[in-house]
């Protein structure tokens, strides 16, 4: 199979107007997302996880300001500061978000949330209903839930609800805005394993967003950690997952609890610095463990081995 | 969704709770202020019999009773449909409350068609253009708007359209008087009915410049609570969904965010409109139009507590009303309220 690229940025990053300048809260991310793949994009909370994510839904607040380029699917959608979502959204990305009870529209039933999308994207008035079917089907969702409110559904009903809607104009990238964080251990499973056998059936390419890293393992092919605003390890889900290089991942993946095993968990000191103070040079040195001198320069993400880069002056 | 007796029976004793609240206030605020009904009743005499008149018309009037029997007697008769006669008039309250409600009803109804349209319409822009000079504009335009002197505005169109030559004073021309046939008591309908269309642009240009000045605070008032509350809405996750899933702009704002906000916004259009009521007193006044509040303003002097208290229990009936109309609109829009 040819790899293509779905999503390329380059140096893209996104921010703020706050009383002192610009607050980048994404940092010049360079990442490609290939077709048909899972890319996860793993970090602790507020390291712009959710930002790069709307960026690549197109559902950035008008206030914010962008810088660097980023494709989607051929188009271009950020070019230094202009955005242009204009057809890309829903025909091309959809995203599905966080909260799916707050998503659906509490004032229309599931069938008429979906009929009103496909209508809108493909005009097709008597088909609408077939494939509203078939998109609950693809979701198993029992067909009764086509007459029902967003309220009289459970949560896990909700999300796969949400899943179908997402699905509804037939897009070619889903941004999943991490889809399992109100859900209890067992819906996390099955969904995820929903959206990997959807991504798989419709051949889409899924951006997975999430914390929750024993997921990554089960959906993911390629994995990117993200620190404060950049991306500090990428590769192929199994390499980083086995073999993490920054300290950061290293950290992250040992605060896991394992089944069967007795360490105990450590946790990484201090908490992520907050986009008006990112330290000099790698923004994790002051929280490394095995900082040294040259950390006080910026790493930048180089491939050390075969599809598997780190930005760490460790592997410089 | 659906409407149970339940709720019927909460409206009405809220009603009737309203009613008597207001019943107590009114009277007690009357029988506090200067002035003495008994007097006027008596047709303000002069003389040597004036006290002997007075003392007559007092006891004819009840007020010689305590207070509590007062206004027991006062509400008993009130529920019981006979509404007394007006000191100052000598007419029947309810038929000077009514012929001079359908007056002020009018006016409103005029005033609000053309302040809700835009006031959503202000309301609307400047949320969606949040944070940008035309958001300031319109916003600092509402609160100019809302915050004129409504009898000050009356006056100048008065004098305006006077001194064009355009006749704005008064409900009815002089000529036109003896020759509509009342039915529903709105002229505008009224004279339609009867296929009078000169009667009917005569009652429409006599309408509209105190209809203006009324609209000033809806139009403000309207825009200011859309505003608040679309770009509350707009932040919703299911509007911001349905951005991502690239539904149209229009259909985004008014399918699904403005959507949800309607019983609301009724709620507050309500209050304003019972609001306007109180405010069409100096308005009414100006322009020499019969109606509710030219008649409270001609009421409170005379002490006349019967007319004052029906006239404000309209008011509170309006609210009332208006509050119904908005909470039955809400379930049947949104599907997880049943009343």
């Amino acid at each position: 199979m040819v790899l293509e690229a779905s999503i390329k940025s380059t140096d893209l990053s996104i921010g703020y107007e706050y009383d002192y300048g610009i607050l980048w809260v994404v940092n010049s991310v360079n990442i490609v997302v290939w077709r048909n793949t899972t890319y996860c994009i793993i970090g602790e909370s507020g390291c712009g996880k959710s930002t790069l994510g709307n960026a690549l839904a197109g559902l950035l607040p008008t206030y914010a300001y962008t810088n660097g380029y980023l494709e989607i699917e051929g188009r271009t959608v950020v070019r230094g500061d202009e955005t242009n979502y204009n057809g890309v959204r829903g025909r091309i990305v959809t995203r599905i978000p966080q909260d799916p009870s707050s998503a659906l529209n509490p004032y229309a039933t599931i069938g008429e949330q979906l009929v009103k999308v496909i209508e809108h994207h493909y005009g097709v008035r008597e088909n609408a209903l077939e494939k509203a079917r078939e998109l609950l089907k693809l979701v198993k969702l029992p067909l009764e839930v086509i007459d029902y409110y967003p309220h009289e559904l459970s949560g896990g009903m909700k999300q796969r609800a949400a899943i179908a809607l997402a699905l509804a104009p037939m897009p070619k990238v889903i941004v999943a805005d991490e889809p399992t964080s109100n859900l209890d251990a067992y819906l996390r499973g099955v969904v995820a394993s929903l959206l990997k056998r959807v991504q798989r059936e419709l051949n889409l390419t899924l951006v997975f967003i999430t914390h929750d890293i024993a997921l990554t393992s089960v959906i993911c092919d390629y994995i990117a950690v993200m620190y404060a605003g950049t991306i500090v390890e990428e590769g192929v889900s199994s390499k980083v997952l086995h073999n993490p290089l920054h300290p950061y991942t290293q950290l992250l993946f040992k605060a896991i609890p394992k089944l069967g095993y007795r360490e105990t968990l450590s946790t990484i000191p201090g908490s992520p610095p907050s986009p008006t103070s990112y330290p000099e040079g790698c923004r994790f040195r002051p929280r490394c463990p095995v900082g040294f001198s040259e950390c006080y320069k910026a790493p930048k993400l180089i491939e050390v081995k075969p599809q598997h880069k780190v930005s760490c002056w460790r592997y410089a | 969704m659906g409407i149970t007796l339940n709720y019927v029976v909460r409206r009405i004793v809220l009603s009737i709770a309203i009613i008597l609240g207001i019943s107590i206030i009114t009277y007690v605020f009357i029988y506090l202020a200067p002035g003495d009904p008994a007097y006027v009743w008596a047709g303000r005499p002069r003389g040597p019999l004036a006290s002997e008149a007075i003392a007559r018309a007092r006891v004819e009037l009840g007020l010689d009773q305590p207070i509590y029997v007062q206004f027991f007697l006062h509400v008993l008769r009130f529920f019981s449909g006979n509404w007394g006669l007006s000191i100052r008039f000598k007419q029947s309250v309810f038929s000077l409350v009514m012929r001079n409600f359908a007056s002020t009803l009018e006016l409103l109804l005029v005033s609000f068609a053309i302040s809700i349209p835009i006031g959503l319409f202000l309301g609307i822009h400047s949320s969606l253009y949040r944070g940008s000079k035309i958001d300031a504009a319109i916003n600092s335009l509402s609160i100019v708007l809302s915050n004129t002197p409504r009898f000050w505005i009356g006056l100048a169109m008065l004098l305006a359209f006077t001194s064009l030559n355009i006749p704005t004073y008064g409900r009815i021309s002089d000529n036109f008087r003896g020759e509509l046939v009342e039915r529903v008591g709105l002229y505008l309908v009224d004279s339609l009915l009867q296929g009078r269309l000169d009667i009917f642009l005569d009652v429409l240009i006599r309408i509209i410049p105190p209809a203006l000045a009324l609209s000033l605070y809806p139009i403000g008032a309207i825009a200011r609570v859309t505003r608040i509350s679309l770009s509350e809405a707009l932040q919703e996750e299911f509007v911001r969904e349905a951005v991502s899933l690239g539904l149209p702009r229009n259909t985004v704002v008014y399918g699904y965010a403005l959507r949800g906000l309607i019983p609301s916004l009724m709620q507050a259009i309500g209050l304003f409109f019972s609001y306007s009521l109180i405010d069409a007193m100096a308005v009414e006044y100006v322009f020499g139009r019969e109606g509710l509040g030219n008649l409270l303003v001609k009421a409170i002097p005379a002490s006349d507590f019967p007319l004052v208290t029906a006239a404000l229990i309209i008011v509170a009936i309006v609210y009332v009303v208006t509050n119904t109309i908005a909470d039955i609109v809400q379930a049947l829009i949104n599907p997880r309220v049943t009343m």
